[in-house]
């Protein structure tokens, strides 16, 4: 499977302070609440048309590509994402593909992938197609061959954005971290 | 308890802690650090669940955000994108406003809370007096920045026993072995964060 892996040093590095002080369960709560603003980020820029990839952009659609998504939008036969527009290239239509992106900790850092999750079909059908709905991991995998990386490692390494806000994360773990300490030292 | 100092170039709150919670804290930068925290987690709370902070003059009265955002903002694609909703006004869409308030200062008993970086200061700016920075243009005035004294007293009590122990081991044995390496990490993360 195929995983984009980040690691920043403050967030190791107060990991290690509140791993070695004993505060463990503050320091998977560190890892969770970063790694969920990391998601967060890159599914929010992805529907924006401005994916965290390395050129911050998204193919344009093909003209026939539109005139399916506009069938689809006017058929009403499928719940499309608020963020869904037909001629809008940002990877969504029903919300599935991004929806499936998730996060494990392995070795110390942090891995950003998208599930093999069933996708639910389309009701709207075009043509004769009957093939098996893929996985959100295959469509994934389909897209990225065709351009639409709706995140890569380096682009989201890239993000100053990103950067500024996983140390602030850190820096406010840390200091409730301290109060915590207080409060269980007197126990 | 002073009002904050809202100004295109400058955002920020001082608060004394001496004067506010009675206490000399001289000395006692983790406490201050958390209180500090405790501060601006209380402003981000209260905005994430739509209630504002309103002064006239030195006190503040807390405030319901004006509701809904406009047709405009709801239909563009940044909103729907990070799935706001048009009656929720919670002034989040990535959340970089608010997590960008952090402590600007603290020197003595004095802690200053505000806004460093640019574009999140023209933001807050905007939203606290419903002026656009360099135009014309009127928005609705949204202000959150900043605590009240009642604030101040809910988070005073929080802190209590906190207060009680820190002051005791720094008249015994000064900073404990964990506050100095939570101070010296964030210390770095500080420096990192200015080069």
């Amino acid at each position: 499977m195929a995983k984009v892996n980040f690691k920043f040093d403050s967030r190791s590095a107060a990991n290690k302070v509140l791993k070695s002080f004993g505060k463990v369960k503050k320091s998977r709560q560190l890892n969770k609440e970063v790694a969920e603003f990391i998601i967060g980020r890159v599914a929010g820029e992805a529907r924006r048309g401005k994916p965290l990839n390395d050129s911050r952009k998204f193919p344009k659609l093909k003209d026939s590509s539109v005139a399916i998504r506009d069938a689809l939008k006017k058929s009403g036969l499928d719940k499309t994402h608020p963020a869904f527009t037909p001629p809008f290239s940002n990877v969504t239509i029903t919300g599935q593909l991004v929806d499936a992106l998730t996060f494990i900790f392995r070795f110390g850092a942090l891995e950003i992938f998208v599930k093999k999750s069933p996708r639910k079909p389309y009701k709207f059908k075009v043509g004769k197609n009957k093939e098996k709905t893929p996985s959100n991991y295959d469509l994934d995998q389909e897209l990225r061959s065709r351009g639409f990386k709706f995140f890569t490692g380096s682009g989201v390494k890239k993000s100053v954005q990103i950067r500024k806000r996983v140390n602030t994360i850190v820096k406010k773990a840390l200091r409730r971290a301290i109060g915590v300490s207080q409060k269980l030292d007197k126990l | 308890m002073s009002a904050p100092i809202i100004k295109k170039n400058k955002i920020e709150q001082t608060i004394d802690l001496k004067k506010e919670f009675g206490v000399d804290f001289t000395g006692a930068r983790a406490v201050k650090e958390s209180i500090a925290q405790a501060i601006i987690d209380k402003i981000v709370s209260r905005t994430k669940s739509g209630r504002g902070m309103l002064f006239k003059g030195q006190e503040g009265k807390e405030v319901k955000l004006k509701s809904p955002y406009s047709k405009m903002y709801a239909g563009s694609q940044d909103f729907k994108a990070f799935g706001k909703k048009k009656s929720k006004v919670n002034l989040t869409l990535t959340g970089d406003m608010l997590e960008s308030i952090d402590i600007k200062s603290i020197k003595g008993n004095e802690l200053v809370i505000g806004i460093v970086e640019r574009v999140e200061k023209k933001k807050a700016y905007a939203h606290s007096t419903g002026k656009e920075n360099d135009s014309k243009l009127k928005m609705p005035q949204r202000p959150f920045f900043g605590v009240n004294s009642k604030e101040l007293t809910a988070i005073k009590n929080k802190f209590s026993s906190e207060i009680k122990s820190a002051l005791r081991a720094k008249q015994e044995e000064g900073k404990s072995a964990f506050e100095a390496a939570v101070l010296g990490l964030l210390d770095r993360i500080n420096k990192d964060g200015k080069s």
